[in-house]
């Protein structure tokens, strides 16, 4: 799955949380998305209308996570966009072979799931104020980092 | 044989059920402890995204994942529940996860099914597309 960065302003007001009893993570205020990118049990959420992430959403619980410390990225303002025919209503896996992993660094609070890894050629776009995503030289997504509110 | 769910005009269908299988997992002492598809809730998680709307398309102004929460809902689980074996979930221990073929709005894929047994709540369930 190829994903393009569109450089300019990322989401406006709103925020990616976790929510600790329900071991998940979800944005505020919601989001409609209807065609999602899923990693793990985790979905990128993407509007139809502009094929934009919109959110991370789903499932993970923190026993999952390995604690870890990790170097944030830096990253420039602006969307990520899904390229290609994806139906609108459809779910595809990123992660076919073998499940992204999660990982957290719990003095900075930044959460990573996929390849924490930055290298030279990596671009890395803030899509919301607390959400990074990591696309390689290949447009492939590499990871989806989050410092959630945990609410 | 093959068996429908209708929702809405969709129709969907599990291929092939060789029979209604029980599983028995070998965990906890060796008592079943596979839940029910009446017994089942939905964690917040996975409902908080059920009213979303699809906008382009066929399918547009239907709900983007209709089988969340439906008259059909409860006959869907129990249908992936009985098609497959589950297996030890890698990511929640107290999970069992079903991965069932079957086919969703024209495309063939995969029902992902995670239970956590410890809250008898789905913590996961999407149709993934090939």
């Amino acid at each position: 799955m190829k994903f393009e960065i569109v450089k300019g302003s990322k989401i406006g007001n709103i925020e990616e949380r976790y929510f600790i009893s329900d071991r998940s993570f979800d944005c505020n205020p919601a989001a409609n998305v209807d065609i999602n990118v899923v990693m793990a049990y985790l979905n990128l959420g993407v509007d139809s209308e502009d094929m934009c992430v919109k959110c991370l959403w789903g499932f993970s619980p923190r026993e999952s996570w390995k604690e870890v410390n990790l170097f944030v990225p830096s990253a420039i303002e602006g969307g990520l966009r899904l390229v290609g025919e994806y139906e609108a209503g459809l779910t595809w896996r990123i992660d076919k072979n073998k499940m992204w992993e999660s990982y957290f660094d719990k003095e900075s609070g930044w959460y990573c799931i996929g390849n924490s890894m930055l290298e030279d050629e990596d671009t890395a776009v803030k899509v919301i104020d607390n959400m990074i995503a990591v696309v390689d030289n290949t447009s492939e997504l590499k990871a989806v980092w989050v410092q959630p509110i945990f609410v | 044989m093959l068996y429908y769910w209708r929702y809405c005009g969709l129709l969907l269908h599990f291929l092939p059920l060789d029979g209604l299988r029980k599983a028995r997992l070998d965990v906890k002492g060796g008592k079943d402890v596979l839940p029910n598809a009446e017994d089942v809730k939905m964690s917040q998680t996975v409902q908080n995204h059920m009213n979303d709307v699809i906008k382009r398309g066929p399918n547009a102004g239907q709900l983007s994942r209709p089988y969340i929460d439906s008259d059909g809902t409860t006959l869907l689980l129990k249908e992936i529940m009985e098609s497959a074996d589950p297996v030890p979930d890698a990511i929640l221990q107290s999970g069992l996860r079903w991965d069932v073929s079957g086919t969703f709005r024209g495309s063939t894929g995969t029902w992902k099914l995670v239970v956590d047994t410890s809250t008898n709540t789905v913590v996961h369930f999407n149709f993934v597309a090939r």
